[in-house]
This record gives C-alpha cells, sequence and structure tokens, in this order.
C-alpha cells in the first residue's frame, strides 16, 4: 500500500463507498476521508456524478413497463396447465 | 376484501405478470415458464389468499419469490454463470487506482431530449442486461426491486462484503458499457 493511501482511500475503495453510502451508514472517518480523496481526484469525482445519474435512470427504467405481450401459443398452453389443476 | 377468480387469471395478469418476468430474467422462455408456475403456485396455495391484498398483488409476490428461486438454482447449477469463470475487467491497477483505460470521459447528461430517447433506453437495458449471474441478480433485486441488502444476501447466499463488491463491479461494468455504446458515439 502507497504511503498516501493510509491517509486517503485509494480510488477502488473510495467508489466502492461512494456505492455503499446510499445503504450504509459510513463512519465520520470514512466519510471525511472520502471528501478529501474527491477533492483531490477528478475521475473518481466524474465517477461519483455519474454513478448517481445512472441510479436515477435506474430508477426511471424499473417504473416504466414495457408493453410486451406473451405469444397466445404460450397463454394457451399455460390456460391448459391452470384447466388441468382446477379440475385434478 | 378481495376474492380469488383462477379462471380469469390468464385473461387479467398473464401479460402483466410475463412483462415482470421478462424485465427480471430477460429470456423469453424462462420469463413463460415462471408465469405459469406462479399461476399453479398460486393456485395450489389458494387456501392461503386471506384475501387482503389483491389478486394482482398477491401473485406478483408469488412470482417474485419465483424469480429469486430462479436466480439462486441457476447460480448453483453453473458455476460460469455465477461468476467464477468470468474474466473481469480490471478497471483498477494494483494499487487501487484507476486503470488509464478506464477511467472514463464525462458525459454530456445535460443533454437531455437525447437521453430520453428510445434507442439510449435500449442501450441501457442492454447494458443491464450484459451483466451476468450474481451480478445481474443482485443489481435486479437491488435497483429494480428495491429490496433491502440484507434480504439480498440471503437469497443469494453471500456476505454483506461480498454483495458490496459484486455491486461494485456492477455500476462499473455498467458504466463501461454506456461508455462505449452511447457516450462515447455521440
Amino acid at each position: 500500500m502507497n504511503m498516501i493511501h493510509k491517509i486517503i482511500y485509494p480510488c477502488e475503495k473510495a467508489t466502492r463507498h461512494l456505492i455503499e453510502s446510499d445503504d450504509v451508514k459510513l463512519t465520520s472517518l470514512q466519510k471525511l476521508r472520502i471528501r478529501i480523496h474527491l477533492i483531490i481526484c477528478k475521475n473518481c469525482t466524474r465517477f461519483n456524478i455519474q454513478n448517481k445519474w445512472m441510479d436515477k435512470q435506474i430508477k426511471k427504467l424499473s417504473f416504466e413497463s414495457s408493453n410486451e405481450k406473451m405469444e397466445d401459443c404460450c397463454k394457451e398452453r399455460i390456460a391448459n396447465a391452470l384447466k388441468k389443476e382446477i379440475n385434478s | 376484501m378481495h376474492s380469488l377468480n383462477p379462471n380469469k387469471w390468464i385473461d387479467n395478469y398473464a401479460d402483466y405478470l410475463y412483462n415482470y418476468a421478462k424485465t427480471r430474467v430477460s429470456e423469453k422462455e424462462v420469463a413463460e415458464d415462471l408465469v405459469q408456475e406462479t399461476f399453479l403456485s398460486a393456485y395450489k396455495a389458494r387456501e392461503n389468499y386471506q384475501g387482503r391484498a389483491t389478486e394482482k398483488t398477491w401473485l406478483i409476490s408469488i412470482l417474485k419469490n419465483k424469480v429469486i428461486d430462479h436466480y439462486r438454482k441457476t447460480l448453483v447449477k453453473d458455476p460460469e454463470i455465477s461468476g467464477r469463470k468470468e474474466t473481469p475487467i480490471s478497471f483498477f491497477s494494483q494499487d487501487g487506482a484507476w486503470d488509464l483505460d478506464h477511467v472514463g470521459t464525462d458525459w454530456r447528461i445535460d443533454a437531455s431530449s437525447q437521453l430520453e430517447s428510445v434507442e439510449f433506453k435500449e442501450i441501457f437495458k442492454k447494458c443491464v442486461s450484459n451483466l451476468k449471474g450474481k451480478s445481474l441478480a443482485a443489481f435486479q433485486l437491488k435497483y429494480i426491486d428495491f429490496e433491502e441488502s440484507e434480504a439480498i444476501c440471503k437469497a443469494l447466499n453471500i456476505s454483506p462484503s461480498n454483495f458490496w463488491v459484486i455491486i461494485h463491479r456492477a455500476k462499473l461494468n455498467l458504466r463501461n458499457c454506456l461508455n462505449k455504446n452511447w457516450f462515447d458515439q455521440i
């Protein structure tokens, strides 16, 4: 481990904590180390912005229902299986 | 109180359940089988229906469990799918700094009209479905179904720290895919 990484997180760890921070309560020290990392690392700052943006897009897409219909032959197959179960 | 009407299930809910399953498992045939299993299981368990939730909600909760079972079975059956044989992209060097090929570029995310396009949404969905095995399962459960991390770990039999490693990789892969297929092209 580099000397510098004893003080600030390496990018791999910083980005992981950025993702975790949505769900996991980070300690004050962890938050501070991330903040310092983001001040000096433009790549992780970019990742942070893009990660938050991806989260928003995922949320949007997950609420958008697709209108794909099940094929009629498949519905018929399932209907027959269900009918068999009902009549047994 | 609500009641069940199994004779109308196919007409009323087959398409809805199919869409739900298809979003989560990608393969058409698997989605169809899961819907069939859902109807059959629901019919067998009709005595347990207490009428508090609507028929639709009740059927979805059964399908949701079927999807989780499917993830679990697939991961156990096929070690390749579980991620053990994947050759992962190295996003970081050994000391944990970004690999220069994967630092990414700035995204023009203010160009909202393009990002609302059907084409972009298709690419986004494709990038999500490109995730494999546990990555896909964990990602879907967390971001599409909004399941608690603890429940996902239990369902997929993974530790919390492993879960975050998986989600971290999934996000990096998703970003990489969007970079290659959209943002580097516009």
